[in-house]
């Protein structure tokens, strides 16, 4: 419920207030270390799924898996983390665990007003255990599970992470000297690791679990110091690079993409009042916060690629993040060129959408390793990152769209600005045209590259083209003079939703070669409706309530349309 | 004949007509995509994407840009964008006839050590072959709706020389024979049994005088028997609160997945056995295994945890080993001394384990079924069940109810659709001519059938086709490389040595984006599999004559683009400044003029 209450929130505008609001203070007894004592636990390297990775990292990935939050009572994700570990008797029976799904809640009997359950009430409900080994049974016989059993599923990899946490078997922390791809040994494993001082080693380690139990803030943070540099001692050639372990936990503690779009926000206030009040002041102050906003989000995705190794196209939310960046850049270089605020606000509210939704839709935002099919790096990064450019473009096209509509609502259709903004509009069509066919083909080169056929007619590679037919359309309309400015913006909302099933919809409606960019979905989310019902009455209204000045007064050129005397 | 001609022209080279194209085509993409999301990837190929009216659609968009473009001539420098587009697209679908028509598709797949010279086609397709009307090699595609319950299709394919045709019936994407129970001849009773465990359904049928269909292991150990008397019944269902004595069971010995022996346990423990070339010593035997201060205990006589521990010897080395019957992880445990004789062993025991939850139903002449159970079941106290009511216990989560009973039973042989993942299709097929049709005959992948019709004998292969590649490939090894610390994996390779057989063989090292390139054919690491210990790398494999036509084409189509959109106006000054110097050209910013 947490993800929806969000959304609405900040459509709602009260989000920033949310964003800033201090939590409860937690009630165990670790509320007391300070944010220094475990500072270098946080950057202590940990191997896990596939990479190595601060153990900050991990934390936050396991508290916001198992508890469905960023922070667990307000805690640092570290310290819930290493209290799983270190006081796992003060958690068996606290109620953190999320289970959403309330189908799966009623069919096995558990509260249905609750949301988070405690392990040992799961554990101790024989209908749920009933529908694992249902669920094991079918994955071993491959057979496809339905949607509560997928629910399921995730509910009990939520008890295996936890447990895991609980028995310390996730803190790969020791390094292998055998070589770099070796897997590294959990203190449950040190007799099997005997290539140092497991004794000191041992001590060291009472100490942190005393000084963790105790709340001992300072001598947490002397024996967390003293296990980092006993642990970096031992195979110094296994260990990541310093800065990159020390810039992936800045990476997380900062947020960036949070602060992104807060400052987004305050752009699109700023350049709305601005708007209004004409007055140079705000727009220059709202420019300042877009700037920041898009400093903010290309220091996070640097942060991503080198943390990484490799170019961020791997999954939604990655790609979402670049959406958002370039939806911005496009307008400020159109704003270089044009000098129109309205680029800058039409971008600045895109991207606190884009950015919110990355935040609270189920996506995961884990820096992970690439599936084989995904590691040719070179066109599949051309191909993903054109196309993105594509969508962005689109989405900029259709808020600009949306501008014009209600322009045209409101009576102001023929006045210059609305003439302006036409052309301004369709030169970001334009942009969409080139960036999504570019991308199309790049698409091709790499499927060529990869498996040997460059077009396959597989859904998602047919709904880019959908969306390019679209936009072909508004070309040709325009140059036949069939399409004029109402037109050209009903048309470019449309190809902007077509753009949006081709992104986001093709994962949940049609399966195909791109699946593994998606994941497993299955419900669309009731909001995408009211989205879309919300949209098309913006247009109706924009058709029955221009009445006004529906009557042109002048028709100047539009572009796009031949030249008076050509030969159409 | 001239206005005629001009008017098709003139309709063909209009502007509206494209964006109707357009539309329309959009609008039938959208279609595709759906109906291949309810049908299957192969039946959109066949229907939407491959055919005949997806084609003219495209001819007709081709040649409404070919009348566009050539409407247009002469042209002037600032339409060089326009008409590289416009060509670029037409170069496009240009090499895309050139795959479809001349281009080949493939797979190879290779287990390690193997050589291969042909590739398979994706997909099987049926062959005919009549051989008494002069019918050779004749192939009919088989692309049906993927559907869990099966397809209802109808079909008919004209066969060449016009006398015979095939008709196909019902399509399953997903074939599999198995053993069902319908009503029969002989007097043979059986049983529909149906439960829920913690609410979790089952059902199965229940046969006594078939050993496969005897008893059930789920939801609880279910023995069925016939009876020949009432007498013998009441002793049989007596036996439900014991543990059935079933013997010890036996030590089942594999080398390589095949059989090496088979050494019953009963009779006297230690003994020595001769099994091929090793010999097997039976040291210890268990009823009731536990661990007590680390030592093998025996801790009651009932068949709780019956175990063995036995030795293994060849040319004087000794691998120590133990099994458990009811514990198939871990059956081959090396206690000591493993020296790797790659022995397989598994403990055989059918009966029931003593502290087992256990009913026994018993069918009797006169009597029909009854029923008893070692614990609570809530069963009537004479066992007579009544058919469709639910009995069972709140305490172990379990309702059996008897379904439908049958006192003529049969076990017979069906095909059925597991489910509409195209894995093992199968196809019912009948001949047709004018005398008459033929008994209607599945054929599954793989299999070869024959129909007959009259004094005509029709053979039909559902088969992959094969393509010779004019060269071979052997595999030699396949790699697979993880994830630091996890099995995920990284990335796939194999070492593979090609030869045309004329010059030496050549090692080549193929990676998930570095395919072989030879004589035209690219070979893609595109899968792999692990069976019986080794290893098998799949590869896609493809011949495609049009892929460069095509790339010229893309990069046509993008700096037409660049030129319709950035560069116009810049030809278009350059072009006024040319012909007529004077001309006052306004300085505007080059972006606002298209």
């Amino acid at each position: 419920m947490k993800a929806k209450t969000t959304f609405w929130a900040a459509i709602l505008v009260i989000l920033p207030m949310v964003a800033f609001a201090q939590p409860p203070a937690p009630a165990t007894a670790t509320a007391a270390l300070d944010a220094a004592a475990v500072r270098d636990l946080q950057i202590l390297p940990v191997q896990h799924a596939g990479r190595v990775k601060p153990l900050d990292t991990l934390a936050r990935e396991m508290v916001q898996f198992v508890t469905g939050k960023r922070r667990y009572r307000g805690q640092e994700p570290i310290v819930t983390y290493l209290s799983w570990t270190f006081e796992s008797e003060k958690w068996a029976d606290e109620p953190m665990i999320r289970l959403e799904y309330l189908p799966l809640r009623e069919k096995v009997g558990l509260d249905a007003k609750r949301n988070t359950f405690s392990m040992n009430e799961l554990r101790s409900n024989e209908p749920l255990m009933a529908i694992f080994r249902t669920v094991d049974d079918k994955q071993r016989r491959d057979e496809k599970l339905d949607k509560l059993e997928n629910e399921a599923r995730d509910v009990g990899t939520k008890l295996l992470v936890l447990n895991e946490a609980m028995s310390g078997g996730a803190l790969r922390v020791i390094p292998s000297t055998l070589n770099a791809n070796a897997t590294w040994f959990t203190f449950l494993e040190v007799q099997d690791a005997p290539f140092f001082d497991t004794k000191s080693m041992r001590e060291t380690l009472t100490a942190v679990i005393d000084a963790f139990r105790a709340g001992d803030s300072k001598a947490l943070a002397v024996a967390g110091a003293t296990l980092r540099t006993d642990l970096a001692k031992i195979a110094p050639a296994a260990m990541p690079a310093g800065t990159k372990i020390a810039l992936e936990e800045q990476y997380n503690r900062l947020n960036p993409f949070r602060k992104a779009w807060i400052l987004y926000f305050v752009a699109f206030v700023l350049l709305l009042v601005g708007v209004a009040q004409r007055a140079r002041v705000w727009y220059i102050g709202g420019l300042a916060a877009l700037l920041l906003g898009f400093a903010a989000q290309v220091y996070g995705m640097a942060a991503r690629i080198y943390v990484a190794g490799r170019p961020p196209v791997s999954n939604i939310y990655e790609s979402m993040i670049f959406v958002s960046a370039s939806i911005v850049l496009f307008a400020l270089i159109f704003e270089a060129v044009y000098r129109s605020r309205i680029f800058a606000l039409t971008a600045a509210g895109l991207g606190v959408v884009v950015l919110v939704l990355s935040e609270n839709l189920p996506l995961s935002s884990e820096i992970s390793p690439l599936v084989p099919v995904l590691r040719s790096t070179t066109w599949l990064t051309f191909h993903v990152l054109t196309i993105m450019l594509g969508y962005s473009a689109a989405f900029l096209a259709g808020g600009l769209a949306f501008v014009g509509l209600g322009l045209h609502a409101f009576g102001r259709s023929n006045s210059p600005f609305a003439v302006q903004l036409d052309k301004f509009h369709y030169r970001v069509v334009q942009v969409t045209v080139l960036f999504l066919g570019a991308g199309i083909i790049l698409g091709g080169v790499w499927a060529n590259q990869s498996w040997g056929r460059y077009w396959g007619w597989d859904p998602k590679e047919t709904w880019a083209l959908i969306s390019l037919l679209a936009y072909l359309v508004i070309v040709h309309g325009r140059f036949a003079g069939w399409l004029k400015r109402f037109g050209t913006n009903v048309a470019s909302v449309v190809g902007m939703n077509l753009v949006i099933m081709t992104y986001y919809g093709v994962n949940y409606f049609l399966v195909g070669l791109h699946s593994y960019a998606g994941g497993a979905a299955f419900n669309v989310p009731p909001w995408v409706y009211v989205f879309l019902a919300a949209e098309w009455a913006f247009v109706l209204f924009a058709f029955f309530g221009g009445a006004p000045s529906r009557r042109r007064t002048s028709q100047p050129r539009l572009e796009g349309a031949p030249a008076p005397g050509t030969r159409a | 004949m001239r206005s005629v001609f001009s008017r098709i022209y003139g309709g063909l080279a209009s502007l509206k007509l494209t964006i109707v194209l357009l539309s329309v085509l959009a609008a039938v993409l959208i279609y595709g995509t759906f109906y291949e999301s309810a049908n299957g990837t192969p039946m959109a190929q066949r229907h939407v994407y491959a055919s005949k009216w997806f084609d003219a659609l495209i001819v007709l968009l081709a040649a409404n840009m070919v009348a566009c473009t050539a409407k247009r001539y002469p042209y002037k420098p600032h339409q060089l964008g326009f008409l590289m587009v416009h060509c670029g697209i037409l170069t496009i679908l240009t090499g895309a006839m050139l795959t479809r028509n001349f281009g080949r598709e493939g797979e190879l797949f290779l287990f390690e050590g193997e050589t291969g010279q042909a590739i398979t086609s994706a997909r099987p397709s049926l062959q005919v072959d009549v051989p008494a009307a002069g019918i050779a090699s004749f192939q009919i595609p088989v692309v049906f709706p993927a559907r869990d319950e099966g397809a209802e299709v109808d079909e008919e394919v004209r066969l060449p020389h016009g006398a015979m045709r095939l008709r196909m019936l019902r399509y399953y994407p997903n074939a599999q024979w198995t053993n069902t129970v319908t009503e029969g001849e002989e007097l043979n009773p059986a049983l529909r049994m149906r439960w829920t465990q913690h609410d979790v359904p089952g059902e199965s049928w229940l046969v006594p005088s078939d050993p496969q269909r005897r008893s059930l292991a789920a939801p609880f150990r279910i023995d069925t028997f016939a009876a020949a008397s009432g007498r013998e019944a009441d002793s049989l269902l007596a036996t439900a609160g014991r543990a059935q004595p079933q013997g010890r069971g036996s030590l089942r010995l594999r080398l390589a997945s095949q059989p090496l022996a088979e050494i019953p346990l009963d009779g006297p423990v230690p003994r020595r056995v001769h099994a091929g070339d090793y010999e097997v010593v039976l040291r210890e035997w268990f009823s009731h295994f536990v661990l007590r201060e680390g030592k093998p205990t025996n801790a009651s006589a009932d068949m709780v945890n019956p175990a063995l521990l036995f030795d293994i010897s060849n040319k004087g080395s000794t691998e120590n080993h133990v099994v458990f019957a009811f514990h198939e992880m871990g059956s081959l445990l090396s206690t000591s001394g493993n020296h790797g004789f790659g022995i397989e062993a598994d403990y055989v025991y059918d009966g029931p384990a003593a502290n087992e939850s256990r009913m026994v139903l018993v069918h009797a002449p006169g009597t029909g079924w009854r029923a008893a159970a070692n614990f609570d079941l809530g069963l009537p106290a004479d066992g007579r069940l009544e058919v469709g009511r639910a009995y069972g216990s709140d305490a172990s989560h379990v309702e059996i109810a008897i379904a439908e009973t049958l006192d003529r039973a049969a076990v017979r042989n069906v095909l059925v659709n597991v489910d509409r993942q195209e894995r093992n299709p199968a196809v019912l097929v009948q001949a047709v001519s004018k005398d008459g049709t033929s008994d209607p005959q599945w054929v599954v992948a793989g299999e070869q059938q024959t129909l007959r019709l009259g004094d005509r004998e029709m053979t039909l292969q559902f088969a992959r086709r094969e393509y010779p590649l004019g060269f071979s490939v052997h595999l030699v090894d396949f790699i697979e490389t993880t994830y630091p610390g996890t099995s995920r994996s990284a990335t796939y390779a194999s070492d593979v040595m090609v030869s045309d057989g004329t010059h030496p063989a050549v090692p080549i090292h193929i990676t998930m984006n570095k395919p072989l390139k030879h004589k035209g054919f690219r070979l893609f690491q595109s899968s792999f599999m692990r069976s019986g210990g080794q290893e098998a790398s799949v590869f896609s494999v493809s011949y495609d004559p049009g892929v460069h036509v095509v790339y010229t084409g893309f990069i046509i189509f993008i700096a037409g683009m660049v030129a319709i959109f950035y560069l116009k106006p810049v030809i278009r000054r350059a072009y006024l400044r040319s012909t007529t110097p004077q001309a006052v050209i306004p300085d505007t910013a080059v972006l606002e003029r298209t």
